[in-house]
């Protein structure tokens, strides 16, 4: 499908001959140009295909997998997403040695490797992590007394909805998985994150986490107040057993003073009732278990379209968290369609993301979230 | 948010402020908190405010949170307006002004939250956009800035003393990691070892021992330990030498080293090589030894091969110099006869055919008595059985004599001898004389033998650094190639041997060189192909 033979590309079956002529016509259009690609996680293998055609032209290639694309409204579980840039913003793909201790030094290096004007107030970082890096909240809180708010942030987790390890992030000369890959957008305000959950008034202490992993809530196991919790103001009876089926609709929210939260899906259980969640939680946090948004409900779509629809830019890349789609099953599908009906006039594409970076306000502290979608208008 | 979530925020947040011990992460950390909390993308401290002059205020600009633009002025001084010290009624400033006034116009920003910690200090929170909070927030952080100037002030006063206990505490972590470091090495070396290691306590009991010790004596650690070692692994013919071994090591006064024999588990004797040390505790008592043995059964049983090989080739090598000088004494004393009686065949002969004919049976008898000879002096000298008797000769007079005896055999072949060496009278060199002779006699026969026509032999000599005399035999023949002067010395190796009518036995220049290494001296040889050669011999001076 073509979308815009200037600036996107959808292809849903790799054809390396329309590929090669694409980077080339490119590349002789625009000698200083790149192009981003979205990989569905089914088309992996395109990623080897893409970097040999990018390589034999000369053409800049830097990208991502994600479980899967959305091309127009709709999820597209196979094909490559190609997004062109006339010039290509400046990057960097960095390891991460998934250290606290390293961060420093990892921030240190990006922003030396990175072209960032101190005076310049329109721009951004998009930040594409593995979703397997642990302390993404840490990284970016280090990034940000690095750079500031000179830039406004945005970002996703890309990777595999199984959340196994593999390598998920390239450019030319690699691809690789436990990165990070950093552009800087030129002339950008910012994106709009939304997630719609709401939170009863009780809330509950955090009293022993290990990066993503919450040991004791209230100084009891995790799991057991969790268990109560759910019973108590949702009525489910969630067990060892149903745990997996059960957790994505009922995630646990970290309160802030003013009103919002941030999401946090527990995706794994331990034995000695830890609960393991995508995304840190900061020991003492106070936490509150979340009521899931409604499948019937609107309220999340037309929030992000009552901030976006008046931005001028025509296309919007849209990424939709992979925990909010199990949990809304197929009417995650009605959102999406519903975000596409109401911004007719513009293009939606993107990806299903397994974690989130941003703020509901423009130029807010930058947050990791889960279960959110994040709109960002594309220059 | 309810009144116990906001308590719950002011715990979470005074456990933040309680578990910092240095000033600056205390002061970061808080204010990415307050930040969070507050939903303001960017704050600062400042601190050690003082009033320049009336209504405005100077401060320290310490810690920065987002303010991007700010990072370069981190430590500078600030001037404030009256509003940061004394705030108004919600902390809220939104005095675009006055903000600018601090920060600069570039900045933007449109509104400051002013949270005082104490007198001198500040956190400010900014924001691009005027915010909407409806929570008093001025009011409900004044307990937890309270707290939070407490802690601030035990990290300043006590930073010197932390850094002590951090760096005391890094030292031991660092300590204790590489002990379980060692530890963990000592383990992989024990295991990865291609010899047996085992541990015993003071009464020859096992503690532990590795595979290797496994595979040596078929038992299995669970098997052995806690067992004797006299009880399980020794023969009872080694029963009291590894006794008094045990005491001795015990005692530390020997053991450390020793070769028995021990059992396995399959009732096979093996000889093993020991290497014992005592383990002693930390005030020096011992309390065990540790051993590292090695299975040197095969090892032993190589060596008496090789022991035993020695000496049947010694004994074949004697029996064969033996033979050989009983051959050349029985072959010599027919050949005696036939030399002798074809002489007086030469001398009564009448006609010239036997005249002829004994001359060259003369002449055969000859060279086969030379051949003997050197046969039986290389079969000699290769037994170790010739007889030199070394002393101080005057150079002149062995090489003189030798000359006289060469100088028939030049004019023979109209070769001429430039000798350069007669001035030397009073050089002594430590020699067998009559065997210098024979050497000298050979190389100089050859240098005359393989000359070129109406050639020349010169004769030159050096004294090598007070130590060796050096004799150089120069000839103008045809010279030798790299192969031939390697193989030259080698016996029954003759340069161009098969292209020549040039008599000998080819044994002369590796009897000579056998000889002159025995008189602690060498012989070497330089040629070029069509340049001729020259051969030095260098033996020791007196």
């Amino acid at each position: 499908m073509k979308l815009n033979s200037e600036k996107i590309l959808f292809l849903e079956k790799i054809d390396t001959l329309k590929i090669q002529e694409l980077f080339s016509y490119w590349v002789e259009q625009y000698p200083q140009g790149g192009v981003l690609a979205f990989i569905a996680e089914q088309s992996i293998d395109a990623v080897d295909n893409l970097r040999t055609e990018a390589n034999k032209e000369n053409c800049t290639l830097i990208g991502a997998v994600f479980p899967e694309l959305i091309v127009e409204g709709e999820l597209k579980k196979q094909g490559v997403l190609l997004l062109h840039f006339k010039e290509m913003p400046s990057f960097c793909i960095v390891p991460l040695s998934n250290s606290i201790s390293e961060l420093d030094k990892e921030t240190l290096t990006i922003t030396a490797s990175l072209d960032i004007d101190m005076d310049d107030d329109e721009q951004a970082l998009f930040m594409i992590f593995d979703s397997m890096i642990p302390n993404i909240a840490s990284f970016i809180d280090e990034l940000y007394l690095k750079i500031g708010d000179v830039v406004s942030y945005m970002g996703v987790n890309a990777g595999s909805e199984t959340f196994q390890p593999m390598n998920c992030l390239f450019d030319n000369n690699k691809f690789i998985g436990d990165a990070v890959l950093i552009m800087v957008i030129k002339q950008h305000h910012s994106a709009v994150l939304e997630h719609g959950y709401t939170s009863p008034d009780s809330s509950i202490s955090a009293t022993s986490t290990t990066g993503n992993r919450i040991s004791s809530i209230d100084w009891r196991p995790a799991f057991d107040v969790y268990k109560e919790l759910a019973y108590k103001h949702y009525g489910v009876k969630i067990t060892k057993d149903n745990f997996y089926e059960n957790a994505v609709h009922f995630p646990i929210g970290i309160v802030r003073m003013d009103g919002e939260m941030l999401v946090r899906i527990p995706v794994a259980l331990d034995d000695d009732g830890s609960l393991y969640c995508v995304g840190e939680v900061p020991e003492n946090s106070v936490l509150t278990l979340l009521k899931a948004v409604s499948p019937n409900s609107s309220k999340t779509i037309e929030t992000i379209v009552r901030k976006i629809e008046n931005q001028t830019e025509d296309t919007i890349l849209t990424f939709y968290c992979a925990g909010r789609r199990m949990h809304l099953g197929d009417a995650s599908l009605t959102e999406l369609s519903l975000l596409k009906k109401r911004l007719s006039h513009k293009n939606i594409f993107g990806a299903l993301s397994l974690g989130e970076i941003g703020g509901s306000k423009q130029g807010g502290y930058p947050l990791f979230h889960n279960a959110a979608l994040i709109n960002i208008p594309w220059v | 948010m309810n009144r116990e979530q906001i308590t719950q925020v002011l715990y979470e947040m005074a456990l933040v402020t309680g578990g910092e011990t240095h000033a600056k992460p205390l002061i970061t950390k808080t204010l990415q908190r307050l930040l969070y909390h507050t939903a303001f993308p960017c704050g600062v401290f400042i601190s050690d405010i003082k009033e320049a002059k009336k209504g405005k205020y100077e401060c320290k600009l310490e810690q920065i949170v987002g303010c991007g633009n700010l990072l370069e002025k981190k430590g500078n001084i600030l001037t404030l307006p009256e509003e940061f010290i004394h705030g108004c009624e919600s902390g809220l400033i939104k005095d675009t002004r006055c903000i600018n006034y601090v920060f600069g116009e570039q900045k933007k920003y449109k509104a400051a939250l002013v949270l005082p910690v104490n007198d001198n200090e500040r956190f400010v929170l900014l924001n691009k956009t005027i915010p909407n909070f409806k929570l008093p927030f001025g009011l409900i952080f004044e307990p937890i800035l309270n707290n939070f100037n407490k802690t601030l002030k035990l990290c300043r006063e006590n930073e010197s003393y932390t850094s002590l206990l951090e760096q005391e505490i890094a030292e031991r972590k660092k300590i204790e990691y590489e002990l379980y470091s060692s530890a963990q090495h000592l383990r992989l070396y024990r295991e990865q070892a291609p010899m047996a290691t085992i541990e015993w306590n003071t009464d020859f009991q096992v503690l532990d021992w590795n595979k290797e010790a496994e595979k040596m004596f078929g038992y299995a650690v669970e098997e052995v330990k806690g067992r004797n070692f006299v009880d399980i692994m020794l023969p009872e013919t080694a029963i009291v030498d590894i006794k008094k071994l045990w005491n001795d090591l015990m005692s530390q006064t020997g053991g450390e080293i020793s070769i028995n024999e021990n059992l396995t588990k399959d009732g096979r004797t093996i000889l093993c090589e020991w290497h014992n040390t005592p383990l002693k505790n930390e005030i020096g008592k011992v309390i065990g030894a540790a051993s590292i043995v090695q299975d040197i059964t095969e090892r032993k049983n190589a060596e008496q091969e090789i022991v035993n090989a020695k000496e049947e080739a010694e004994r074949a090598n004697q029996a064969k110099s033996q033979f050989l000088s009983s051959m050349s004494h029985e072959l010599r004393t027919p050949l005696n006869a036939i030399l002798g009686f074809s002489q007086l065949i030469n001398m009564d002969a009448r006609d010239e055919k036997t005249k002829e004919n004994s001359q060259e049976i003369i002449a055969g008898g000859n060279h086969l008595l030379q051949l003997i000879n050197e046969v039986l002096d290389l079969s000699k000298i290769e037994s170790g059985n010739v007889d030199l008797s070394i002393e101080s000769h005057c150079f002149n007079d062995i090489f003189n004599e030798t000359i006289s005896l060469i100088k028939p055999i030049a004019d023979k072949y109209s070769i001429q001898i430039c000798n350069n060496v007669s001035p030397l009278s009073d050089i002594y060199i430590n020699v067998d004389d009559t065997r210098l002779k024979q050497v000298l006699l050979n190389v100089l026969s050859n240098a005359i033998k393989y000359n070129s026509e109406n050639g020349k032999v010169i004769i030159d000599y050096s004294l090598n650094n007070k130590k060796m005399l050096c004799l150089s035999i120069k000839d103008s023949g045809k010279g030798l190639t790299a192969e031939q002067q390697i193989k030259i010395f080698l016996p029954f190796e003759r340069a161009e041997a098969e292209n020549s009518n040039i008599e000998g036995t080819g044994l002369g220049l590796a009897i000579s060189n056998n000889l002159i290494e025995k008189m602690g001296g060498k012989i070497t040889v330089e040629s070029k192909v069509g340049k001729g050669s020259c051969f030095s011999i260098q033996v020791p001076l007196s």
